[in-house]
């Protein structure tokens, strides 16, 4: 099938998509913002309209992102209109309505609550509001409190963290790197504030680069996208900046990998408002790894890391937002100078990024927000003893644009454009000789449209049209027509459903990364000449509900993919040709995900289970045979079955807070090792071979073994103490507490007598402290 | 041609470092016997017009085996091509005429890994074959298993800019020179291959304590890139598994060859089947992933390559010498 477009025809259907719709509300409605006294949106707050006359008649409704809320089809009367937010005093007005659109402005005032509490109670609430307000799209948010009750290796990791939700699968635990459904590791687009970070990881993929003192929430989109999502075909990592609350405080931290400090505040009311800001907050942060500098009097460390990240948000008189973010960090291992080494190396890598977005709100709940961004990735390693240099390189820049417009109470539009260009290059260089080396450049271009309508009681639609275009150079331009649709069906009092969600989704980009290697990092290549476009067609179907005063929660989700133009790198590629670096390849995957999660009381957290199936195929250059054939296997990511627990608990015993995560799943697949042979090498001046004294292997079929059921228990411990200056939290963590030997991979000898296999296991019993402080 | 990223290796230690926590053996099930071939295909354009020489090496040898397995002695391994008739490599009593016993003065062959290895070869003035012709090999065991591959011989190439005489040329002292040649139909890359004899005394004025041979790889690979400087670009690949004295002797080496050592350099165009069985495949941590050639019941390398020859001496100039072999480079 052919998916390219002519551009006059991309042009043509991108004009029908954002040409604006035309309805009008029919019967009186109440709308309108709910923001704080310091001018400060607020997002999630409940709205409540009771008749005055009738107090069984109530209508209830939430704000959306940017403070607004609307009620639709209200029969004329007098009511009572009561807006609640948590941590702030109620609002109460009363409100008469006749056959118009009766607009409010409401203000709330800031009540002191216990902040853990709010923080619950918002996640709760954000949640409620996706379930009814979005038909189709899978969505699992961790709050930075919940992170920091998951125990994690050394500290806190926002990315580490969405390991434990369902349908989400690592190789390894060396790797913070995750697949969700099947897809693999490239295919998952995470955002810092909308700002796309490429090999967003610290020691070669061990920890991610995310500050979690910096980090609101992280929320994963795991399918079912409406048209609005574009740019990866696996899933969305949503990583959300905490600009502070405009109060001047630090949170440090120390821990074995780490020190760091982020602070936050506002800026005076006066430069607020030379600025054209009603209000404004900021928070900084900075980490860098110690180890290096704690030993320097007696010895060398050759590795350090470091990151800073900053964000600033301000708000003015309108209620429009601004936003500014930023973001760089960089590793350094450095071996070029240590004693008698005798891999005289330097490698550094990290990134950088800045994003800069103005969300606008307007009357009747539509908004439209603009954003920039840049973001760039880089790594440079560099063997100095024999100039040989490997280096890669990733950017993009972009733009966007989004309108939303509800014409009416059921129906809610929106449309949006998005221009980014990005560039990529790759080149080993060694005495002299070029032993690969790959660029290119592209520009895509997006637009999309999407209607939602909503019952008022049990159907929730949406249907929408993607056109992603792709001009790549070199490389002929395509076009992807994706569309996308979705239908919930609710039951009860819209706190169950079944939904069913479909569309095609495409990718631009691949990462040449061999998964199958414990640590390492992205050398990233956009479709063009090179490499082909992913494109993804994808159905998925949950049964999910809350119950328990909606403290529960709980899914059953079905889902099946398809991958077309997934790559791998090419072993055995014609030096001389440019364009068979890669190999072009297919796949698909289906699987079961259930999630039942507790939010509410002493002990909160949540099981997840999910059973996958995934298969790519690929030629076969183990062959022999030229052309290769077919092979067709699972990818190491297959892993069938991966269970999670995730508990947090107030104990009573020293006002402990307890944090559990338990995981147990099938192993992943490798290639057996059928035999192995000494290792000759040709010899041209000779004519003849010698013997390189290592052994090669003869191989199985691919990935056709599985390592044994991997399991791991994990605990923390965290201890507020309060003190007249702040407060303190030390923790203990400790991972795979009953040091389970995991296999991170087998060695075959077929060279003893008898034969063994041996192997290395992955992270073994790891006690780690820390303190977190807080003033 | 795809990175090959040298990061992966360190990855690899780091890796292990990490996971600090060995598995215990365990005995696993004896291997399978699996039939290795590795068959060797050289046409050296000789110098002065005498022709295309050939030269085929066949090495088999299987898996490592605990029990005693039949010998492939008695195997028959023919190269072909369908207009040009077929050539029948003869079996060897030493597996020495395929295998270089001592390659850096310190290896062996690993006799008791591969009891079994059986060295056919072939040595014709005249080639019967040409470069550009597609070669067909076929290995048949006694136990009645066959091999096959295939390979594109690559095209005949020229070294440019080189003044010889009959092949020879001599650099000055502690000079480099720079090869240059035009490029060959079909070849994957351009592998330069140098014997080194007589480094003990020039080094060990140098207070180096060298071997007296030493092998050394120079490698052109890219399309656009058709020299290769010797002796400095030479043993990049060499000088990771070297001892600290052969380090020490590839650095000098970068300043140029000393004087009193003499070289054979040998250039040759090698096949698709050559690059990817010495480059290797995707990582294993149980060794090697080699692409094969060859298939059906065993596997292996059928590889080809054309080759010219030159023998360097550094030598200050004196009567009867060879020519300098060109400008001299730093």
């Amino acid at each position: 099938m052919s998916y390219r477009l002519s551009r006059a025809a991309v042009l043509g259907a991108f004009c029908a998509l954002v040409a604006p719709l035309g309805a009008a509300a029919q019967e009186g409605a109440v709308a309108g913002r709910v923001r704080s006294a310091e001018g400060q949106i607020l997002a999630g707050a409940g709205v409540r309209l009771q008749a005055l006359a009738d107090s069984s008649r109530v209508r209830l409704a939430q704000t959306d992102r940017l403070g607004f809320f609307e009620l639709g089809e209200v029969v004329p009367g007098v009511y009572e209109l009561t807006a609640t937010k948590i941590g702030f005093e109620p609002r109460r007005v009363e409100v008469r309505v006749d056959d118009a659109v009766v607009q409010l402005e409401l203000v709330l005032a800031t009540r002191a609550v216990e902040l853990g509490v709010l923080r619950v109670e918002a996640a709760r609430s954000r949640a409620l509001e996706r379930f009814v307000e979005s038909a189709g799209i899978t969505v699992q948010e961790i709050e930075r409190e919940a992170m920091k009750s998951i125990p994690g290796l050394v500290e806190t990791d926002p990315i580490r963290s969405i390991e434990v939700l369902p349908g989400v699968g690592t190789v390894s635990d060396f790797s913070a790197a995750f697949n969700v459904r099947g897809g693999s590791a490239d295919q998952n687009l995470i955002l810092l504030d909308n700002v796309p970070i490429y090999n967003p990881f610290h020691l070669g993929g061990l920890f991610s680069v995310f500050n979690a003192d910096m980090v609101e929430r992280a929320e994963l989109r795991a399918g079912g996208f409406p048209a609005e999502y574009g740019g990866r075909v696996s899933s969305v990592l949503v990583v959300e900046t905490d600009p502070g609350d405009g109060e001047p405080s630090v949170d440090a931290g120390v821990s074995l990998l780490a020190s760091r400090a982020a602070v936050d505040g506002s800026l005076p009311a006066g430069l607020d408002g030379k600025l054209g800001l009603a209000h404004s907050r900021w928070r900084v942060s900075g980490r860098r790894s110690y180890f290096d500098v704690l030993v320097r009097p007696w010895t060398s460390f050759p590795y350090y890391l470091t990151d800073m990240q900053g964000v600033f948000e301000g708000w003015t008189p309108g209620g429009s937002r601004i936003r500014v973010t930023g973001y760089s960090g960089r590793d350094v291992l450095d071996i070029s100078d240590v004693g008698d080494n005798p891999l005289p190396l330097r490698w550094s890598w990290g990134n950088d990024a800045v994003g800069l977005s103005w969300a606008h709100p307007m009357r009747g709940g539509s908004s439209m927000d603009v954003a920039t961004h840049f973001s760039r990735f880089s790594s440079d390693f560099e063997l100095t003893e024999v100039e040989a240099r490997f280096r890669t390189r990733v950017q993009e820049a972009g733009a966007t644009a989004n309108f939303e417009l509800r014409p009416t109470a059921q129906l809610r539009w929106k449309s949006g454009v998005s221009a980014k260009d990005l560039g990529y290059d790759y080149g080993l260089k060694a005495s002299g000789t070029t032993f690969g080396e790959s660029r290119g450049e592209g520009l895509g271009l997006s637009a999309y449209s999407q209607v939602g309508w909503d019952s008022g009681r049990s159907w929730l639609i949406e249907t929408g049209l993607r056109l992603d275009h792709w001009e790549p150079d070199p490389g002929e331009s395509v076009t992807t027509v994706a569309p996308r649709f979705a239908v919930k069906r609710f039951f009860g009092d819209r706190t169950a459903a079944v939904r069913l969600a479909g569309g095609r989704y495409s990718q631009f980009l691949h990462s040449l990364r061999d998964e199958e290697f414990p640590l390492g990092i992205d050398i990233w290549v956009l479709a063009g000449e090179l490499a082909p476009r992913i494109v993804s067609d994808q159905v998925q179907m949950a049964v999910e509900g809350f119950f328990g005063n909606n403290d529960w929660f709980a899914s059953l989700e079905g889902y099946y993919r398809t991958y077309d133009g997934v790559i791998t790198i090419n072993p055995a590629d014609d030096p001389g040709d440019d364009l068979d670096d890669v190999l072009r390849g297919d796949g698909w995957s289906y699987g079961l995900d259930l999630m039942v999660r507790r939010d509410a009381g002493t002990t909160t957290g949540w099981i997840s289970a999910s059973f996958l199936r995934t298969e790519r195929t690929f030629p076969d250059l183990l062959s022999g045979v030229d052309p290769p054939p077919s092979i067709t296997y699972p990818p190491v990511f297959d892993r069938r079955v991966d269970i999670d627990l995730v508990l947090s608990r107030s104990l009573t015993w020293w006002g402990l807070e307890a944090g559990l995560r338990a995981n147990f799943g099938t192993g992943t697949p490798y290639t057996p090792v059928l035999g192995q042979f000494d290792m000759y090498r040709q010899r041209a001046v000779e004519g003849r071979v010698y013997y390189d004294n290592a052994t090669a292997v003869a191989l199985g079929d691919r990935n056709s073994a599985r390592y044994p059921v991997r399991h791991r228990l994990d605990i923390s411990l965290r201890k507020r103490l309060e003190r007249s200056w702040g407060s303190m939290v030390p923790y203990l963590s400790v991972v795979n507490l009953y040091n389970r030997k995991n296999v991170l991979f087998y060695f075959f000898d077929y060279g003893a007598d008898p034969p063994t296999r041996t192997g290395v296991s992955m992270i073994p019993l790891l006690p780690t402290i820390g303190l977190e402080v807080s003033f | 041609m795809n990175p090959r990223p040298i990061a992966r290796r360190a990855g690899a230690l780091g890796a292990a470092a990490l996971a600090g926590c060995a598995l215990l053996d365990v005995r696993i099930a004896d291997p399978e016997d699996v039939i290795i071939a590795e068959v060797q295909v050289l046409l050296t354009h000789e110098w002065n017009g005498n022709g295309t020489s050939f030269e085929a090496g066949a090495l088999l040898h299987r898996t490592f085996q605990r029990e005693e397995t039949p010998t492939l002695r008695g195997s028959t391994v023919v190269i072909s091509e369908p207009t040009k008739g077929s050539v029948r490599l003869e079996e060897r009593r030493d597996v020495e005429e395929c295998v270089i016993p001592s390659p850096q003065g310190r290896d062996s062959i690993p006799g008791e890994l591969a009891p079994n290895a059986v060295c056919y070869r072939a040595n014709v003035a005249l080639s019967p074959f040409d470069p550009g012709d597609r070669l067909s090999l076929e290995i048949t065991a006694p136990d009645g298993r066959v091999l096959v591959g295939s390979s594109l011989v690559p095209g005949a190439f020229d070294l440019v800019e080189l003044d010889e005489e009959d092949g020879r040329c001599r650099l000055d002292p502690d000079t480099n020179y720079r090869f240059q040649w035009r490029f060959a139909e079909n070849a994957w890359s351009y592998l330069a291959d140098a014997r080194l004899e007589g480094l003990r005394l020039p080094m060990a004025q140098r207070d180096i304590d060298s071997p007296d041979t030493l092998y050394l790889l120079g490698f052109a690979i890219d399309a656009e890139d058709s020299t290769l400087v010797f002796s400095s670009e030479f043993g990049i690949f060499e000088f990771f598994a070297a001892t600290d004295e052969e380090r020490d002797v590839i650095r000098e080496l970068r300043r140029g060859l000393p004087g009193g050592v003499g070289a054979t350099v040998a250039m040759a165009a090698a096949d698709r089947n050559w690059v990817n069985w010495e480059r290797g495949g995707n990582f294993n941590p149980s060794g090697e992933v080699r692409i094969p050639s060859v298939f059906g019941d065993g596997t292996g390398v059928f590889s080809t390559a054309t080759r010219r020859v030159v023998r360097v001496r550094a030598t200050e100039f004196r009567p009867g010498a060879p020519p300098l072999c060109g400008p001299a480079v730093s």
